[in-house]
């Protein structure tokens, strides 16, 4: 018991050590070359996706909101599946996630299938996960690549207003298409665009 | 009866997309109306067009940079033959702090995004004329709502312009950016290689009497990011100092970038149009 004590009293103490001595960072951690911060979070079906079984694997993460009319926009035209199957066809695992504070599994799947979504919504009501991205805005997406690197951040396209008939590039399937070629991604952060994440806090 | 069908209307037909179909409307929050300040122009003079957005309580709209977060609010003006548009002033905009500590800079209540038409010169004494505006915006609260307008106004052509709405011209003009030579700029670049990576900046005004809310909206461009580290009025003086940093493998090809400087003197809003200059050059200008 006194040994269980005096751990718990060091644990503790290591962790306020570790608040007081740690310096003051900046809330999110992802950046464009560095590992792709952790995760676990449930999909729609109540199943939990963690990060680390996709290693190996090429990740996309696209932070979502089915009440966002820049989202709505993406999915009624259809684009939005269309890139996202031709993707996960060839293997990459393509990761919606939402953050809106108030939305349950049982909404992202009611929403996710109004879509026509054929793959994980996960549900980060908690926020923190979109905080530790940085995630800003819905679509807000971001590529990882095999060895969990993020290789892009951004984003969906260079298409704001959606009104562009010509020269539009797609950031993602841009990256993607760099990635399997094995070139590098030749513009790997741009500024996101679209509704705010609807963060709790 | 005619509001009313309108409104059941879309969420009848669009069943199969109901979940979006069926909400409020954009153009319910925001309702956009032409204005310029003549009924009659004349050849060769210049004068005002613009589209006033009225925006629903606790509802916003975003400026040229919409900040973190948000689209910027887009006025086109489609021009007869031989007629040319100045760019579209935007007011300063307001700060909008969003949950999650995230920045927006945008518009609420109202406002009037405006641009100064010049007619050719050889435009003909007694026909008229048509010039058309395409307004687009994000509404946001706690969510947000896409919403449009096709709006235009004909007039007609006289010898001289007959001044019409002149008042309410002057009172958005008053809260656009003014141009100045007060503010000191001090930009120190990184570019290694030629290649501009990030630069360090500093921007001073000296004030006779100190303002209240001094702030800085930068307009950055899609090629870089802007972070604002600090901004302190003390001694007479603010400074604000910020950093830049060219988004990887963008070519920073703007060698300037707008900003604005807004402060609230004896009640008053100003705010000040402070072009960031991103060359070796600027050391010399802005005192």
């Amino acid at each position: 018991m006194r040994r269980i004590t005096s751990l718990v009293l060091l644990a503790a103490f290591a962790v306020l050590a570790a608040a007081v001595i740690a310096p003051a960072e900046e809330k999110s951690s992802a950046a464009v070359g560095k590992s792709a911060p952790a995760f676990q979070l449930q999909d729609q079906g109540g199943k939990t996706i963690n990060l680390a079984d996709q290693s190996g694997k090429v990740v996309v993460l696209e932070w979502w909101n089915n009440e966002c009319p820049i989202d709505a926009r993406h999915y009624t035209s259809g684009e939005m599946n269309k890139l996202a199957s031709k993707w996960t066809d060839k293997g990459v695992v393509w990761l919606a996630i939402n953050s809106t504070h108030d939305k349950t599994n049982a909404d992202n799947k009611k929403a996710g299938d109004a879509w026509h979504m054929e793959r994980p919504i996960l549900n980060d009501a908690s926020g923190d996960i979109g905080h530790e991205y940085g995630a800003t805005n819905t679509p807000h997406m971001f590529v990882i690549d095999s060895s969990g690197k993020v290789v892009y951040m951004g984003a969906i396209d260079n298409n704001p207003d959606g009104d562009k008939t010509s020269g539009v590039v797609n950031y993602v399937d841009q990256a993607l298409t760099q990635l399997a070629s094995g070139t590098s991604v030749s513009q790997p952060q741009t500024r996101a665009y679209g509704c705010s994440v609807k963060y709790a806090k | 009866m005619k509001p009313m069908k309108r409104a059941i209307f879309p969420c009848f037909v669009g069943l199969w997309f109901i979940a979006f179909a069926c909400v409020a409307r954009g153009s319910d929050l925001v309702s956009a109306e032409m204005l310029s300040d003549v009924s009659a122009i004349a050849p060769g003079k210049a004068f005002n067009v613009g589209v006033k957005l009225k925006i629903a309580p606790g509802w916003h709209v975003y400026w040229v940079n919409a900040g973190d977060t948000g689209i910027p609010t887009k006025i086109t003006f489609t021009l007869p033959d031989g007629f040319t548009a100045g760019a579209v002033q935007y007011p300063v905009p307001q700060r909008i702090d969003v949950t999650g500590g995230m920045v927006s800079y945008g518009y609420s209540d109202e406002v009037l995004l405006m641009a100064t038409i010049t007619p050719p010169t050889n435009l003909k004494v007694g026909t008229s004329i048509t010039i058309g505006a395409k307004a687009s915006w994000l509404v946001c609260k706690e969510n947000c709502i896409k919403g449009d307008a096709k709006l235009e106004q004909a007039f007609k052509v006289a010898a001289v312009p007959l001044a019409d709405g002149y008042a309410e011209f002057a009172k958005w003009q008053a809260q656009l950016p003014q141009a100045t030579d007060r503010v000191k700029q001090d930009v120190q670049l990184d570019a290694a290689g030629g290649q501009f990576k990030s630069a360090s900046g500093k921007l001073i005004i000296k004030w006779d009497k100190a303002p209240d809310k001094v702030e800085w909206f930068p307009d950055a461009t899609d090629q870089m990011i802007v972070s604002t580290n600090e901004l302190k009025t003390e001694n007479g003086q603010s400074t604000v100092t910020f950093k830049i940093d060219a988004l990887p493998g963008e070519k920073v090809s703007d060698a300037v970038f707008n900003s604005v400087l807004a402060y609230t003197l004896d009640g008053r809003r100003v705010g000040l149009a402070v072009p960031i200059r991103l060359n070796s050059s600027n050391q010399s200008q802005g005192h």
